[in-house]
């Protein structure tokens, strides 16, 4: 199995054009993909969404990160899991 | 320069209308020529391979400036959002792509059309660079016979 990692519309605006959010970020979640899929739970406002939260450091500032994954784009026949980052706010760093 | 014929589907190709490709070499010796073919047309934008992969893309600046005009426009209107209503509106963008056999063309770069388009211009490069090996060999044959016949 392996995750198929992918970012919504307007957090890609933000890492390939505006730059509000590091590459590193970028880089820091699809390096920890693996782990994090494996901790999405039922997401209890949305029963068609796995979701999970990480707090993720990159680039020297923290960020808090919304995954899911849609229920209903598993292929069973496919060894892809979909994981999509659905909001990312920054945090003041403790 | 290969231009890439306009897809079926207007709405996820709009980016690929008028779409051509080039290696860094061409770009390289023809872009005073381009960057006038910019100006005449300005929805004309050439994607420029290394090594065979996408790599850059050249627009012509009023292109730039209606698509930073288009990302301002989203940026501040989604700004303008609750967390909560950012959140449901990435939510529903996801269930929008239930089904699609199809990615968006911004999550792989290109789409199959490119691809192949991709293919051809390095299969061309190929053929030219076959081209001029055949043309060293045979002036290597043709050194090569003229030294045997002084050596004879």
């Amino acid at each position: 199995m392996h995750v198929e990692l992918s970012f919504d519309l307007v957090l890609d605006l933000h890492f390939l054009v505006t730059g509000r959010f590091p590459i590193a970020l970028r880089d820091e979640i699809a390096k920890h993909k693996q782990e994090i899929y494996d901790g999405l739970t039922q997401d209890p406002d949305r029963p068609d969404m796995l979701s999970v939260a990480r707090e993720i450091d990159a680039a020297g500032r923290r960020f808090y990160v919304l995954f899911s994954s849609d229920k209903h784009q598993v292929d069973p026949d496919s060894d892809a899991r979909p994981l999509r980052v659905i909001d990312i706010i920054e945090m003041q760093k403790k | 320069m290969t231009p890439l014929k306009s897809t079926q589907n207007p709405s996820l190709n709009a980016l690929e209308e008028q779409l051509e490709f080039s290696n860094v070499t061409n770009v390289r010796e023809k872009l005073l020529p381009l960057m006038d073919r910019l100006q005449e047309n300005p929805p004309l934008r050439m994607i420029i391979l290394k090594h065979g992969a996408p790599q850059a893309v050249l627009m012509s600046y009023q292109t730039y400036d209606t698509l930073k005009k288009l990302v301002d426009t989203l940026v501040k209107n989604n700004d303008a959002l609750t967390q909560q209503q950012r959140v449901d509106a990435a939510y529903a963008r996801l269930r929008a792509e239930r089904g699609s056999s199809v990615r968006p063309a911004a999550e792989i770069g290109v789409n199959l059309d490119a691809q192949v388009e991709a293919a051809k211009v390095i299969l061309n490069e190929l053929q030219n660079m076959l081209a001029e090996s055949q043309t060293k060999i045979q002036k290597l044959d043709r050194v090569l016979v003229q030294e045997r016949t002084v050596a004879g």
